[in-house]
């Protein structure tokens, strides 16, 4: 005789593998089916259609499992609890680029950087753990392995990523982190000579020399060479970046280090900056000169440059880490709450069958 | 409706379906096989608690009673609800009245 419930059960069993409460839910499925099956039996049918009709009742396995493997995000609470995280991830980043911009723990902007991404950690888990929405665990795994797997190589190597796409600057300039740091030390290690160099020409500027303002800042950007350009990409541009934090327009600074909130894109935007202020000539030269003691603290770090500790280093590649995570991970996880909010509906909408018309 | 249905006495799964389907005469039927995936979540949530009853020659069920947070959860959708169908019924069947009002 065929046992429509063993079926059934096997089926709902190869359908639920690795959903969470599987076992749970294997059990009570039996449960009721062995119990309604029994009921319409003591009703009069017969064993196959009792138990044919206890199935029919219970509904099509795939929705029950499409239940079961959505069902984390059903609460209005929830929802807008993880609305919440969402857009604090989006904002994570905006406290790390003020401190930056406005100079706080400006040769520990690893840390700074940090903070954002390690709250936005911690309440992302939390609420994976509170709602169980391990679609956002696997999704947080893959953007982390490759983000991992970025970083590794660009440690590795020292050549940053090129990867065709919006996100290619954020992930060159994260992916780089490592051949950052070693442009900065071959530049914090200037020679005696070079250093002497930028003196004399900061010398000339200040005795108002013609070109000398131009030679120093200007078009010959002694702070970084071509070959460091063509050799590390963006990641080059983190040394005259630091360089020019400096500068005179104040919302400039902001929209460069807050554009986009995922930090390096505003490098980018930075550089487009830099070429347009070239352009404008008198008005960048005025505005460098507004700013001539912060040109003479530059050489004054130049003279004796900050260590760049094994604590930096680590925080620079678990920078590349966080970032990357949340740079691949967020779209995921907006997906993942849409997914399940539409899922929430339809099965609120499901729940309720109406048998025959009320009115 | 599951919570209410629970409100009488702790049922497992298929004691739920049959309260639902008894107190409306027949009119309500829970789609049972979602019934046990969002139990599971007001569990986790706190709003029913869920305990194991062996039984004998058959394997063990889970029964379902209301939390205190559930029981709180009943009365606000209680009178939720109440106010919805009395607005509605007054749609339907406006008080003489108002019917007398509006002529």
């Amino acid at each position: 005789m065929l046992d429509y419930t063993n079926w059934y059960l096997v089926e709902l069993e190869r359908r639920l593998r690795g959903v969470h409460r599987s076992d749970e839910l294997i059990t009570e499925t039996k449960v009721h089916l062995e119990e309604r099956t029994d009921e319409l039996l003591r009703k009069g049918f017969d064993r196959i259609t009792a138990s044919r009709m206890a199935i029919a009742d219970f509904g099509d396995p795939a929705a029950l499992v499409w239940s079961a493997k959505h069902r984390a995000f059903p609460s209005r609470n929830a929802a807008i609890g993880w609305s919440i995280v969402v857009g604090l991830l989006l904002v994570s980043w905006m406290p790390a680029s003020f401190m930056q911009t406005f100079g706080l723990g400006r040769y520990e902007e690893a840390v700074n950087y940090l903070l954002g991404p390690f709250i936005a950690l911690v309440l992302t888990l939390f609420f994976v753990a509170r709602y169980r929405v391990w679609f956002a665990v696997w999704a947080m795994g893959v953007a982390l392995s490759v983000s991992l797997v970025a970083t590794l190589f660009g440690a590795a190597t020292g050549t940053p990523l090129n990867v065709p796409g919006s996100g290619q600057t954020t992930f060159v300039a994260y992916s780089a982190m490592p051949a950052q740091l070693k442009v900065r030390e071959r530049w914090l290690n200037k020679s005696e000579g070079e250093i002497a160099n930028l003196t004399a020409l900061l010398k000339n500027a200040k005795a108002g020399k013609p070109g000398a303002w131009d030679a120093l800042v200007g078009p010959k950007e002694p702070y970084f060479s071509p070959a460091q350009y063509e050799r590390y990409g963006y990641g080059a541009q983190i040394l005259p970046s630091d360089m020019s934090e400096r500068w005179p327009n104040i919302w400039i600074r902001l929209g460069a280090t807050t554009f986009g909130p995922w930090g390096m894109s505003g490098y980018y935007f930075r550089h487009d900056a830099i070429a347009a202020w070239k352009k404008l000539g008198d008005a960048y030269l005025a505005g460098v000169r507004a700013h001539q003691a912060d040109v003479e603290e530059e050489i004054a770090i130049l003279r004796n440059p900050p260590e760049v500790g094994f604590v930096n280093r680590f925080a620079f590649v678990a920078m590349g880490i966080f970032s990357l995570t949340l740079m691949l991970g967020l779209p995921m996880l907006l997906m993942n709450a849409i997914v399940l909010a539409i899922g929430g509906l339809i099965r609120r909408g499901r729940l309720l069958v109406w048998r025959k018309s009320i009115a | 409706m599951i919570l209410a249905a629970l409100a009488e006495a702790p049922l497992h799964g298929y004691g739920i379906v049959r309260a639902i389907r008894g107190r409306s005469e027949g009119i309500l039927k829970l789609g049972e096989g979602q019934l046990y995936p969002i139990l599971h979540r007001l569990e986790e949530e706190g709003t029913v608690r869920g305990d194991w009853e062996m039984q004998e020659g058959k394997p063990p069920r889970k029964v379902y009673s209301l939390t205190q947070s559930g029981s709180a959860k009943l009365v606000k959708r209680h009178r939720e609800w109440k106010a919805f169908s009395e607005a509605v019924g007054n749609v339907f069947e406006p008080k003489k009245s108002e019917a007398q009002g509006n002529a």
